[in-house]
């Protein structure tokens, strides 16, 4: 009993964090089994000042690699692509009125909730070392 | 074939102008005119062209161009036969050759209508914004700070479309009225991807025709039918219903009951087609529940010309802006709080979206958009009103008077358009016995109503038709029984821009202040790369005004359009010596639609001949992002290939074609390409394409460096679109208009609109903006073959010399053979802005603080500048910009040691206006010389102030104004 408790608060704490190199990063609850996704603050960098979050509709099912919307900056529009597989299950209304979020904290400022379709995908992924080792070559 | 017998009847007219003993070698060169505007267009005179061929280590032009184009690649057939191409005859001749020309074109009295209408273009806007190199020769605004002036009125423009609709935000105008429609199809189809989309039968017909055309290649279908009948209940197939008012017949529809009502919850698209001058008394579209609402803004004082050029407009609800294709006008701050405008959203453009862009048309009607906007600024919302009460009374009066005669005419509510039922052979009656023109349709006679039209010319119509009927009836009685209608307007255009410059004073002023803040050609060089800014002669542009060009309707019978046929089969006839190609098609309206329209050419081949899955289109990616946009609206699919170095990767190449083999399309290439450098693997390619089956389009941007030495039919390519707004001297327009025929190969003949396999239509008229024609073909004319030949070569003088002029300073990115470029070079910032933190942005700013327009920014390589200096431009004004750049690396270097702070310095807070110059608070770390007159040239010369400082985009584009502010804030 006492284990189990343990067991659950340990997983009601237990977030995956996981990148990809273009620059996406993804944050999977175990406990929910939701994960958010976001942009990185190299590629919010990149971007420059970000002026509108185009979003995909809530129920789209997507495969890896797949558009999820795009973030326009003033000067590209650039496209999120999907980590892993799966279906979105919320996006963040706050961005409609301020995209700047993601130029304040974008490791904090998740775009999309989605439901994966394959947990163990996330294995394919960059740990954090792994994807600063790409940006910082 | 009479088509082409035609054609050489006429080219040997025009041989015999010029006159015989200019061009006999036997007469002495001192009995020749003196009036020839080669020495003129080219800027530098013989002492200037020597010392610049010493900087280049070249003897003479010829052996300049030796270095430079590739042997292999060099044709100079076509212009070695005075047959082909003609010789050159002197400013004077031409003048009067196409004042002959244009008197061969009637004028007869019109009532044609059907989306064009005659209208008196204020003399005040006539000669100080169409006739005007101050407005005519500026650029797009892409540097804002420069380009307040034409950005202002521009946002005037777009205030008057959403006050006239209803509409939330307008765009900055589009080519023509049909292609809105097609663009209106297009966002219906991407938003609520459905594949079928509705036309009222009553829309404008070619407005149809080219909604058909361009869904045909997207697979989209169309039906036309009966709005007002049609049984919507299958509506959730379709994504938009398409409909005008007036319609094509006239008739005032309130469509309100449908999209409020039969279709309220129905997720579709739905569009108004519509006319500005109704809006002044009639219900908006936005009122009748439109989303979207399109129509053309010629009648706002803009000359008929035959077709064009014209500004279209498209305005949509807030929802769908992001969505909308071409530019939008913004107001955002500069560095100092001041507002200050720009073009907004441009992320949507095609030059940053490619494939995914919303639309392929990069351009805007600026100049004509600009007129209409000044016209509703001169008349005011009153005036507008009175000139629609005016035009609605007259066609109610000749209706009423008809209808007096016993003839039976079309009931319903109109607005400008009358419909006479029954009354055959009317037409030719007053065409031949009265020389008016009208429009017929089956037994009926149609009459179109405009500002030009008077009471009188009622009467006279009055009178033909008691002839035509035999009848007699009382004028005067009918004409005091007609009343304007009560407006269903609430106030509209309250800002005070609208409601203070009636005067034309006033008016003059105003034009006069934008004009001003403004960098154009009568400034200074506009060096930017792959545009080709070259002079734009004032005898060039004279014959636009001719009255035999400037007022005809383009569905003006045959018989009366003489003169636009002789001056349309020439300019065809020397594209198709220039480019060495069978055909030409003068129909697209733009750069853009012209790839479009070659590469609809393209599928229409594959399709005839049973190859309708060749749908595959290769770019390579150093392609203007115009390429792969026009491939997706053709319904090709963009596989894109590598560049290596500047050069097409063969292996890439190669693979691309394999993985593609059956259904390749064609590619898109660009040459010399966007690197400004002539590639000798290009005949390689082009065989290796035709090989597999595909055909080759080639992008026409840089003409400029083949005219006369080589071209694209000697090089092999099937398809070839001309930028005659860039090689051959028409205008800018300061954002538009633009003209892109194509010229293609024999293969390809068949499928130019309007022959016998027609690919469909691309205008809203065969000869899309015919009336700025006279611009190429005095170039032709005037320049002969001699001198465009000089051009080309002068062209690579000019750059060759301001690369090795700046070699030391920057990185020149790209060289062809003997580490020449062509026409065109590019210098890499990237160095710079790690050494040192400047940017290429930085360096594009400080420009104007020089006086200068900057080169090109970050195309096609991000970080860079391309500098294209054309053949116009002296070596004065070169030695000038030299200069400057060598400054600005003196600058720059001062930034890199500490000298100048890293962030307070000259560069990064460029440009300076003239009252931060002057505020007695000058807190910066340099001098209040350094910023506004850092060399001694500037300021004897004087120079363009930057009205704004750097402007914020992030602050635009987040919180998009897109219209004149309204009354209440000029109170705040």
């Amino acid at each position: 009993m006492y284990m189990r408790s343990i067991l659950k608060l340990r997983q009601a704490f237990s977030v995956l964090t996981k990148y990809t190199k273009d620059h996406e990063w993804i944050k999977y609850d175990t406990q929910t089994k939701i994960a958010k996704i976001g942009i990185t603050d190299y590629a919010q960098k990149e971007l420059g000042d970000i002026v509108h979050v185009d979003f995909q509709k809530v129920g789209l099912v997507f495969k890896t690699h797949q558009s999820l919307g795009a973030i326009e900056s003033v000067k590209v529009a650039a496209d999120i692509y999907a980590p892993v597989a799966g279906e979105i299950v919320g996006i963040n209304e706050d961005l409609k009125d301020s995209p700047n979020l993601i130029n304040e904290k974008a490791e904090e400022t998740w775009i999309l909730q989605a439901k994966l379709q394959n947990e163990s995908e996330l294995d394919t992924l960059l740990d954090k070392q792994s994807y600063e080792k790409i940006i910082n070559k | 074939m009479l088509r082409s017998i035609r054609l050489i009847q006429r080219v040997a007219n025009f041989s015999r102008l010029a006159n015989p003993h200019e061009v006999n070698p036997k007469v002495p060169e001192w009995f020749k005119s003196t009036d020839y505007i080669e020495p003129r267009f080219i800027g530098s005179e013989t002492q200037q062209v020597n010392e610049m061929l010493k900087t280049v280590q070249a003897k003479s032009l010829d052996e300049l161009v030796d270095k430079i184009i590739p042997k292999e690649i060099r044709s100079e057939a076509a212009f070695q036969n005075p047959d082909n191409f003609p010789d050159a005859i002197p400013e004077s001749a031409m003048i009067q050759h196409l004042q002959s020309l244009a008197n061969k074109n009637k004028v007869y009295k019109n009532y044609i209508g059907q989306g064009f209408y005659g209208t008196h273009t204020p003399y005040v806007i006539l000669r100080n914004v169409l006739e005007d190199p101050g407005w005519y020769t500026s650029y797009t605004p892409y540097q804002a700070e420069i380009s307040q002036g034409r950005l202002e009125a521009l946002l005037n423009y777009q205030t008057v479309i959403t006050e006239l609709t209803g509409m939330d935000v307008s765009n900055a105008s589009l080519l023509d009225e049909a292609t809105a429609a097609g663009e209106a199809m297009f966002l219906a189809n991407s938003w609520f991807e459905k594949k079928k989309f509705f036309v009222d039968n009553h829309v404008f017909p070619q407005s149809i025709e080219h909604i058909k055309t361009k869904a045909y290649y997207l697979g989209i279908e169309i039906v036309v039918g009966d709005a007002k009948t049609y049984d919507f209940k299958d509506v959730d197939q379709y994504c938009g219903v398409l409909v005008q008012s007036p319609d094509n017949l006239g008739e005032v529809h309130d469509w309100s009951d449908l999209f409020k009502h039969t279709l309220k919850d129905a997720k579709i698209l739905k569009v108004i087609g519509t006319d500005l001058l109704s809006l002044t008394i009639n219900k908006t579209p936005k009122d009748q529940g439109a989303n979207v609402a399109y129509g053309n803004s010629q009648r706002f004082g803009v000359p008929m010309g035959f077709g064009g050029p014209h500004a279209a407009f498209f305005a949509v609800e807030d929802e769908f802006k992001r969505k909308m294709p071409g530019r939008i006008i913004g107001i955002s701050k500069d560095a100092n709080g001041k507002p200050a405008y720009r073009m907004s959203l441009q992320t949507r453009e095609q030059h940053i979206r490619r494939e995914k862009a919303t639309s392929n048309i990069c351009t805007a009607q600026a100049l004509l958009a600009n007129m209409a906007g000044f016209y509703a600024t001169y008349h005011g919302p009153q005036g507008l009103q009175k000139i629609a009460n005016r035009v609605n009374c007259l066609a109610r009066c000749f209706a009423k008077l008809a209808k007096s005669l016993g003839i039976v005419i079309k009931e319903g509510r109109f607005f400008d358009t009358v419909v006479l039922h029954n009354t055959e052979n009317l037409q030719e009656y007053l065409h031949y016995n009265a020389s008016i023109n009208v429009r017929k349709i089956g037994q009926d006679t149609i009459f179109s109503f405009d500002e030009t039209h008077t009471l009188q010319d009622v009467e006279d119509l009055f009178n033909h038709l008691q002839h035509f009927t035999k009848k007699k009836a009382d004028f005067m009685s009918v004409v005091q029984k007609v009343i304007p209608y009560k407006s269903e307007r609430s106030p509209f255009l309250q800002q005070k821009v609208f409601n203070s410059l009636h005067s034309e004073t006033e008016m003059l002023r105003y034009i006069n202040y934008l004009r001003q803040k403004d960098v154009s050609l009568t400034k200074s060089m506009i060096s930017l790369g792959s545009c080709t800014m070259k002079l734009n002669p004032t005898s060039f542009m004279l014959p636009v005004s001719f009255q035999g060009f400037s007022q005809l309707h383009p569905f003006s019978p045959l018989s009366c359009t003489q003169g636009y046929q002789e001056l349309t089969d020439n300019v065809e006839k020397w594209l198709c010596d220039i480019t060495q190609m069978e055909a030409v098609s003068l129909m697209p309206n733009s750069g853009a639609q012209g790839e479009y329209t070659g590469l609809l050419c393209i599928r229409k081949y594959h399709i005839m001949n049973g190859q309708r899955d060749r749908n595959i289109c290769l770019i390579p990616i150093s392609a203007h992002g115009t390429n792969p946009a026009s491939a997706v609206l053709a319904g090709l699919n963009v596989v894109p290939v590598n560049v290596i170095d500047g050069y097409v990767d063969l292996n890439d190449l190669n693979k691309k074609i394999k993985e593609n083999e059956k259904a390749l399309a064609c590619i898109m290439i660009t040459y010399p390409s966007t690197y400004g450098v002539y590639e000798d693997q290009t005949k390689k390619i082009i065989q290796l394409i035709h090989d597999h089956g595909g055909l080759v389009y080639m992008d026409g941007a840089n003409m400029n460096a083949q005219v006369g030495y080589t071209s694209p039919g000697y090089l092999g390519a099937d398809v070839c679109h001309l930028n005659l707004h860039k090689t051959f001297s028409i205008p800018h327009g300061g954002g538009g208009p633009g003209l892109g025929p194509i010229a293609v190969n024999k293969r390809l003949a068949p499928y130019l609109p309007g022959r016998e396999h027609s690919l469909g239509s691309v205008a809203s008229s065969l000869f899309s903006s015919a009336s700025i024609l006279p611009i190429p073909y005095s170039y032709f004319g005037q320049l002969g073959r001699q001198g465009a030949k000089k051009c080309t070569a002068m062209a690579m003088l000019n750059a060759n010399y301001l690369m090795m002029s700046l070699k030391n300073d920057y990185k020149v990115l790209f060289t062809g053979q003997n580490g020449m470029c062509a026409h065109e070079f590019i210098i890499d910032i990237r160095p710079i802005k790690q050494e040192s933190g400047i940017t290429e942005e930085d360096i594009a700013k400080r420009l104007m603080d020089y006086g200068f327009h900057a080169p090109t920014m970050s195309f096609p390589v991000p970080g860079t500048l391309m500098i294209e200096p054309t053949e116009s431009e002296s070596k004065s004004e070169l030695d000038r910009f030299i200069e400057a750049m060598k400054n600005i690396k003196l600058e720059i270097e001062k930034v890199k040691n500490g000298q100048y702070d890293k962030n307070d310095n000259p560069l990064k807070n460029a440009p300076h206006t003239q009252d931060q110059v002057i505020n007695s608070s000058w807190n910066h770390k340099y001098s209040r010389e350094e910023a506004a007159f850092p060399l001694p040239f500037i300021l004897q010369r004087g120079k363009v102030w930057p009205t704004v400082s750097r402007i914020n985009n992030a602050f635009g584009d987040r919180n998009l104004i897109c219209q004149c502010p309204s009354v209440s804030d000029y109170q705040q």
